[in-house]
C-alpha cells in the first residue's frame, strides 16, 4: 500500500516515495504521482539527531484513541516490562514546540530517532492503511502538504522496536489489542476506520492518560494464551468494539466473550474428565451381557456417575463463570472498583461478594429486565456507556490473563 | 529589461486604489524577467501539478503560435512610496516599469509562465536531438521569442491591495489558501535585517534560532492570517466558504495600510516591552507553593545530578513564552477583535499603548501565575495547542481593550480573565 489520493473523477491513485534526502539535520522526500507525472515535496518537520538511521529497525502500526488524543500523548512503550519503542500522535509532527520543552538527554535523542524512523515508514507506507487525500487539496497545498494530510489528525502511531532478545517474527500486534483497548487504543486496519472509529466523549480527568506526562512510560501486556487466534476474540478486539454501537449492544457483545470462554472452559473440563475410555467400553459390554438385574443396575449407576462426573463441576452457569474469573483468569475484585461503582448504579445495592457476581447479576438484569430498566432510568444509555468503559477493561483482562485449565 | 514593452491602454482600479496598464511584450523579454522573479522567490517557484497530457498539449499549441490569456503582474508601492501616476505619460510609465522590472510579481498566470519557460528550455536543448530537429527547434524558438503576449500591470499598489486582487483574480480556479497567498506576497520581506527584525524561512535554518528580533516567517504569516480571518485557529483545510469570508473581510480593510508590516513591527515592539518589563524573570519551579507545584510533577530523577526532573513549563522567561507560535495567532485574532470593537482603528494603534502595560504585583508573581495557568490549561483541555491559542487571544484582548477597564493594560488581570474564558 502506498500513500493515496482521490482524483477529480473519484479514482484512487498512489503516491510513491521516490526520493528521501537527509542532510545537515534536515530531511525531505519526494512523492511521485504516476498518473499525472507530478512530484510533491514533503519536508520532515522536526529536528534530526542522526543523518543515518536504520529504517528497518522498527515497525509501525496505526491506532486511534476512542477517548481522544492530545498533542503531548507521546509515551515510551514497554511490552511485558521491557522498553520496546514509542507511541505518539501524528500531530506531534506539527507541534515541534512540545519537543523544544524537553531537556537535551539520551531519552530525547532516542525519541528524535524514533520519530524520524516513524516518519520515513509513514511515507513508505508498505503495510499500513492510509486515508486518501483529495487531489484538489494536494494541488492547493503543494509543498505545504503535511504527513497528517495522508492519515488524519487523530491518528496515533505505535512504533515497535524489538529489544535484543525479541524479534519481529515473535511479535504479533494482535496479541496486544486487549491491553491497548484498556487505554482506549483501537487499531486502524482499513481505510474506512479513519472515519468509522467511534469517539467517546468523557470528562478530561477520566482519560486514561490524565495523570501521565509527556514521554512517561506505558506498559502493554501480551495475551498469554492462543485465545487471540479464536475468530470471535480477534473480531471483537480488531473490529467490533471500535465501531459505533448502542450501549446495550456493546454490553451484550462484550458479554459474548464470557459466554465463549465459559463454553471453552466447560469443554476443556469435559475433555479432561472424558468418561468414554476403554474401561467405560468394557463396562457397557458387561452391562449388555449381564445375567442379573443387580449387575445391570450397579453397572448403569457406575456409567451414570462417570458421565455426571465429567460435567458436574461446570454444569451450572454460575460455576462456569466463577471458574473463569478465579481459576483461569485470576481477576481480583479490588482492581475493579470503578466497575463495581458503575454496576451498582444499574443493579442497585445487591448482595454480591465476588466480581463475577456483579458481572452475572448485570447480565441477568440487562438480558432479562432491560425493558424495566429502560422505563426506570432516563439516563440509562449514559449509565451503560460508563459501565461499558469499565466492563471492557474486565473483558480485556479476562482475555489477557486467560490460561488453559490445568 | 523589457525593451519591447508597449503600453496600449490604462485605467484606475478604484477599489484597490491603483493604476492598471495593459501592455504587450515579446515573449523573450517576458521570460527574462519571469526567470528572475521565479529565481528570487522560492514560493513563486513552487509548481502546481498539471496533468502531463494537458501540459504537453498546451506546449505543442504554443509552438504553432496559440494565444494565451493576459498575464497579470504588479509592482508594489513599498519601494517608492512617493510615486504617483496622476499625469499619465506612457513613455515615463514604460521607463518606470523597465527600471523596476525585477520587482514585478506574478498575480495571475504562474502556471502559464511555467509552461512558457519549459517550452523555451525544451527548444533550446540540443541533447539527444537529431540535427534536423535542432534546426527546426531553433526556427521555432526564434518565432516563439518574437511573438508578443498581453500583460496587465498594477502600479503603485500596496501589497494588501495585491493580496485582495490576487484572491479576486483567482476566483473560479481551485482556491488557494489565504495563508499561501500571503506567503507568496510577502516572501521577500525581512530576508535581510530591517528595523532590527529578520524573518527566518525555515524552522531549522542553519543554526539560526528563534529569538528576539529573529522570527519564523511562517508563524508571522499565521498571525496575519488570524488577523484577517479573526480566528486564532490555524486553518488546515480550505473550502469555498472560508475563501468567500476572507474576501469579505479583506474588502473592509483599508488598502493603504500594510498589515504584514504593521503586524511584524507591532509584535516586535510588544515582545521588546514584555521582555524589558519582565525584569529578567526566570521561572523556577522550586519557588512555587504546593498547590501550584502539583501541576509540575516529578518525571524522573537525573542519574548524574540526582536532581528531580519535573514537567517542563510552557516557557521559562518572557522571551521563550512570547516567542511561541501560539502567540502569533492569539495576537492576530485579538487584534481583529479589538479593531472590530473599535478599541483600535488599525494594528499600529497598539504601539501607542504597549509601553503602558503594567503589573499590579511583580513581574515574577504575574508570570509565575501565567505559566501555572498555562500548565493547568494543558492538563484540562482536550486540544492543548488550540486552548493555548485561545488563552493568548483573550489575554491580548483583555490587556488592550479599553472598553474593559478592569483588565486594561494590567497583566495579572488579563491573565485571570483569559484563563476564565479559556477553561
Amino acid at each position: 500500500m502506498a500513500l493515496k489520493f482521490i482524483g477529480s473523477r473519484d479514482e484512487i491513485s498512489s503516491l510513491n516515495l521516490t526520493e528521501w534526502n537527509v542532510k545537515d539535520n534536515r530531511a525531505n522526500g519526494s512523492l511521485y504521482d504516476e498518473l499525472d507525472e507530478v512530484f510533491y515535496k514533503l519536508d520532515y518537520p522536526l529536528p534530526i539527531k542522526k543523518d543515518k538511521e536504520d529504517y528497518d529497525s522498527c515497525r509501525i502500526y496505526l491506532f486511534k484513541n476512542r477517548f481522544g488524543v492530545k498533542e503531548d500523548h507521546c509515551f515510551k512503550m514497554e511490552i511485558n516490562n521491557k522498553r520496546s519503542g514509542i507511541v505518539f500522535p501524528l500531530k506531534l509532527f506539527s507541534n515541534a514546540d512540545i519537543l523544544s520543552n524537553m531537556a537535551e538527554s539520551k531519552d530525547k535523542n532516542f525519541l528524535l530517532s524514533f520519530l524520524h524512523i516513524g516518519f520515513y515508514n509513514l511515507l513508505q507506507n508498505n503495510k499500513i492503511s492510509c486515508n486518501p487525500i483529495q487531489k484538489s487539496l494536494l494541488l492547493e497545498k503543494g509543498s505545504a502538504i503535511k504527513i497528517e494530510d495522508f492519515y488524519d489528525n487523530e491518528t496515533i502511531v505505535l512504533l515497535y522496536h524489538p529489544t535484543n532478545t525479541d524479534s519481529f517474527e515473535n511479535f504479533e500486534i494482535r496479541k496486544f489489542y486487549p491491553s491497548l483497548l484498556k487505554k482506549g487504543f483501537v487499531p486502524i486496519l482499513a481505510e474506512k476506520d479513519f472515519n468509522d472509529i467511534e469517539k467517546i466523549e468523557i470528562a478530561v480527568e477520566k482519560h486514561p492518560f490524565y495523570n501521565l506526562n509527556f514521554y512517561d512510560t506505558i506498559n502493554f501486556e501480551e495475551v498469554r494464551s492462543e485465545l487471540i487466534d479464536e475468530k470471535y476474540i480477534n473480531q471483537i478486539f480488531g473490529t467490533i468494539l471500535k465501531s459505533s454501537l448502542t450501549p446495550v449492544s456493546r454490553f451484550l457483545l462484550l458479554y459474548q466473550v464470557i459466554e465463549f470462554l465459559m463454553d471453552k472452559i466447560a469443554l476443556e473440563h469435559y475433555q479432561k474428565k472424558f468418561p468414554f475410555d476403554i474401561d467405560f467400553y468394557y463396562l457397557m459390554w458387561a452391562t449388555r451381557d449381564a445375567k442379573s438385574y443387580r449387575d445391570v443396575y450397579d453397572n448403569l449407576k457406575q456409567i451414570q456417575n462417570a458421565i455426571n462426573k465429567s460435567i458436574d463441576p461446570i454444569k451450572e452457569e454460575t460455576k462456569r463463570i466463577s471458574k473463569l474469573f478465579t481459576e483461569n483468569s485470576k481477576l481480583k475484585i479490588d482492581n475493579y472498583s470503578s466497575f463495581i461503582e458503575a454496576s451498582k448504579k444499574i443493579i442497585g445495592e445487591k448482595k454480591c461478594l465476588t466480581l463475577e457476581d456483579y458481572v452475572y447479576q448485570l447480565r441477568n438484569k440487562i438480558v432479562h429486565d432491560y425493558h424495566n430498566l429502560s422505563a426506570s432510568y432516563d439516563n440509562l444509555d449514559h449509565l451503560l456507556i460508563n459501565l461499558n468503559i469499565e466492563f471492557e477493561i474486565i473483558i480485556s483482562d479476562l482475555v489477557i490473563n486467560y490460561e488453559q485449565y490445568q | 529589461m523589457l525593451e519591447s514593452l508597449r503600453i496600449k491602454y490604462h485605467d484606475y482600479d478604484l477599489k484597490i486604489n491603483a493604476l492598471n496598464i495593459l501592455a504587450v511584450i515579446k515573449i523573450k523579454d517576458y521570460l527574462k524577467i519571469a526567470n528572475t522573479i521565479k529565481n528570487n522567490n522560492d514560493l513563486q517557484r513552487k509548481r502546481v501539478g498539471i496533468p502531463s497530457t494537458v501540459y504537453a498539449l498546451l506546449k505543442d499549441d504554443l509552438k504553432v503560435g496559440c494565444l494565451i490569456p493576459t498575464i497579470v503582474l504588479a509592482l508594489d508601492s513599498e519601494e517608492d512610496k512617493n510615486e504617483n501616476f496622476t499625469n499619465i505619460n506612457y513613455d515615463i510609465l514604460t521607463k518606470y516599469i523597465q527600471q523596476n522590472a525585477e520587482k514585478l510579481k506574478i498575480l495571475d498566470g504562474l502556471q502559464r509562465t511555467n509552461i512558457l519557460i519549459d517550452l523555451e528550455n525544451e527548444l533550446k536543448n540540443t541533447n539527444n536531438k537529431k540535427s534536423n530537429q535542432i534546426i527546426e527547434d531553433i526556427g521555432l524558438l526564434n518565432n516563439f521569442n518574437e511573438r508578443e503576449i498581453k500583460v496587465e500591470i498594477y502600479l503603485n499598489v500596496t501589497r494588501f491591495g495585491i493580496l485582495y486582487r490576487m484572491l479576486t483574480l483567482n476566483t473560479g480556479q481551485s482556491p488557494m489558501s489565504l495563508r499561501h497567498q500571503i506567503e507568496i506576497l510577502y516572501s521577500d520581506y525581512f530576508i535581510t535585517e530591517r528595523d532590527g527584525i529578520i524573518l527566518l524561512r525555515d524552522a531549522f535554518d542553519n543554526k539560526k534560532t528563534i529569538k528576539f528580533g529573529q522570527y519564523k516567517f511562517s508563524e508571522i504569516v499565521e498571525g496575519v492570517t488570524s488577523f484577517i480571518d479573526g480566528s486564532e485557529f490555524t486553518l488546515d483545510r480550505y473550502d469555498l466558504l472560508d475563501y468567500v469570508k476572507s474576501l469579505k473581510k479583506l474588502s473592509l480593510e483599508d488598502k493603504k495600510v500594510d498589515i504584514f508590516n504593521s503586524f511584524v513591527s507591532t509584535y516586535h515592539l510588544l515582545l521588546k516591552v514584555l521582555i524589558e518589563k519582565s525584569n529578567s524573570w526566570i521561572f523556577d519551579v522550586t519557588n512555587l507553593g504546593s498547590d501550584n507545584l502539583n501541576y509540575f510533577p516529578v518525571q524522573r530523577v537525573d542519574q548524574d545530578t540526582k536532581k528531580e526532573v519535573r514537567v517542563a513549563p510552557f516557557g521559562n522567561s518572557a522571551e521563550t513564552i512570547f516567542l511561541k507560535s501560539q502567540i502569533y495567532t492569539g495576537l492576530g485574532s485579538a487584534l481583529s477583535y479589538l479593531k472590530q470593537k473599535g478599541a483600535i482603528s488599525e494594528i499600529n494603534d497598539l504601539k501607542k499603548i504597549i509601553h503602558n502595560i503594567k503589573f499590579e504585583s511583580t513581574p515574577k508573581e504575574a508570570f509565575d501565575n501565567m505559566v501555572v495557568r498555562l500548565e493547568q490549561i494543558r492538563k484540562e483541555s482536550k486540544k492543548i495547542g488550540e486552548s493555548q491559542r485561545t488563552f493568548f487571544k483573550f489575554f491580548f484582548i483583555s490587556l488592550f481593550n479599553n472598553h474593559d477597564m478592569d483588565s486594561y493594560l494590567i497583566i495579572e488581570k488579563a491573565i485571570d480573565s483569559a484563563f476564565r474564558k479559556t477553561i
